[in-house]
């Protein structure tokens, strides 16, 4: 039947989906939804960013080693 | 032919968008479509589908905007004629504009016209696919933004607001066209007609189309440097992005990271985990640690990824960032050994620093640029005594946080 054959033929919306650049953003299925719980700050119960990650103190395995360095020379 | 053009006919009589919609779609597969399909052969001339609808009564322009569709729905089979179909589908969106323009009563369209932008995005990047495989030159996509210009300033210059609920999706659309064909700076024109009076409040909008938006905003903002803009668009497209839409969520944040790391904010590591960006963890790690090794390493092993992703040159940036921890630690461990003299670096150790972190051919001088760029920045604070290759540091608060230092 003619009308079996066009349908075969027609590509499918999702096939041009393979066509979509890695870095394209995807069309959502769903036009409105509720935000994800807690997104933006502390999502579940891990957080998100460290903010004060600079103020902690150098006691870690490569600050010994620099200080290894720098007194070695 | 006779099922579809009873549908686009009565469609069009009775103002019924879904049917509308429904002769409008390239990918439909209904049966009273494919008949159609099958009625236009591919050989058939460009007015065949036109003539057999006007003969059953379509009147002008719903005889070439849906002709123009059910043709372009059947030069879509084969990879030969898909630039042909882009063509027959640009000819069907311009008639449908045309019926959307000439109707003041036209909100009904609006499924229809959007369905047809949608769709002409995706026949031309199929066509320009097949062009490309033959060894011609790709150009139905820049078609393809001139098409849906057109569509957006029919959806734009109405006084009806109900004909106007396509803009943000269409300007969505041509972001997507202008960033695959790499023509930023039209972008720039988007963002203008966005904050336009004419242009519905944003928040009338979709959640959907908000988010793509913020997306393209924060990654436009990105290419031109303005980190904190970035920032803003990116965050807004994070905490509203659809939970189970990974590939977007994932995408944001490839951007959002950088962006954040610069700014002198790290992901967590349940973060990087959640979302899979584990490509992130060792740039992550050497930011934390002033750990100039790791940071080549890390950028190195990822160099590809990187690049694909376009956050390389963003990650590169980095580079001062972890130069100005490595010498607030040294900084720190020079207090320790000389108490007397804590507020005063020579330049010797930050090399020795440097060298042990890889940069083994780094001369003195190349050291003192270094510095100077850091106190440039304000990374630093003090002055460099080039007599005595010693970096004089302030008292007060020498390395400011990168947090306060990009807030100024």
């Amino acid at each position: 039947m003619a009308s079996t054959e066009a349908a075969a033929r027609a590509p499918a919306r999702d096939a041009s989906v393979d066509l979509e650049c890695d870095d394209e953003f995807e069309e959502f299925e769903a036009r409105e939804w509720e935000d994800r719980a807690g997104a933006g700050r502390g999502e579940g119960n891990g957080r998100q960013w460290e903010e004060d990650w600079d103020d902690a103190d150098a006691k870690d395995d490569f600050s010994a080693q620099l200080r290894a360095e720098l007194e070695r020379k | 032919m006779d099922a579809y053009a009873r549908v686009a006919v009565d469609a069009t009589r009775t103002r019924d968008a879904r049917a509308l919609t429904s002769c409008v779609d390239a990918f439909a597969s209904d049966s009273a479509c494919a008949r159609a399909v099958d009625f236009v052969a591919r050989d058939a001339d460009a007015d065949a589908a036109p003539r057999a609808l006007r003969a059953r009564g379509a009147r002008t322009p719903w005889d070439d905007a849906c002709g123009g569709f059910v043709r372009a729905r059947a030069l879509m089979g084969e990879a030969r004629t898909m630039a042909e179909a882009y063509e027959a589908h640009a000819l069907g969106t311009k008639a449908l504009v045309k019926a959307f323009r000439g109707d003041d009563e036209g909100g009904w369209m609006t499924e229809a016209v959007t369905r047809a932008a949608d769709d002409a995005r995706r026949v031309a990047v199929m066509a320009d696919e097949a062009l490309r495989a033959r060894g011609e030159r790709p150009s139905k996509l820049a078609d393809c933004g001139s098409t849906l210009m057109l569509v957006y300033r029919a959806v734009s210059q109405t006084s009806n607001p109900e004909k106007k609920t396509p803009q943000l999706r269409v300007v969505n659309g041509l972001f997507k066209v202008y960033f695959r064909l790499n023509a930023l700076h039209l972008c720039k024109n988007l963002i203008n007609a966005v904050n336009l009076p004419t242009f519905l409040p944003f928040e009338s909008f979709p959640k959907a189309e908000r988010v793509t938006y913020n997306f393209y905003v924060g990654r436009l903002a990105v290419f031109e440097d303005s980190y904190e803009r970035a920032a803003t668009h990116l965050e807004y497209a994070f905490a509203h992005c659809h939970a189970k839409s990974a590939k977007n969520v994932r995408l944001i944040l490839q951007y959002l990271i950088p962006v954040k790391m610069i700014l002198g904010t790290l992901p967590s590591k349940e973060l990087l985990q959640k979302y899979d960006l584990r490509e992130f963890a060792d740039v992550t790690e050497a930011m934390r640690r002033g750990d100039a090794r790791l940071l080549n390493s890390a950028l190195g092993s990822n160099e590809s990824t990187f690049i694909k992703q376009g956050t390389y040159l963003l990650l590169e940036k980095l580079r001062m960032s972890v130069y100005r921890t490595l010498f607030k630690k040294i900084h720190a461990i020079q207090g320790e050994m000389d108490p007397a003299k804590a507020n005063q670096v020579a330049l010797a150790k930050f090399q020795t620093a440097l060298h042990w972190c890889g940069a083994d051919d780094v001369d003195l001088d190349e050291v003192e640029c270094i510095v100077a760029n850091l106190i440039f920045r304000k990374f630093i604070k003090g002055y460099i005594s080039h007599k005595n290759r010693v970096v004089v540091l302030s008292k007060m608060d020498p390395f400011p946080s990168l947090k306060s230092i990009f807030a100024e």
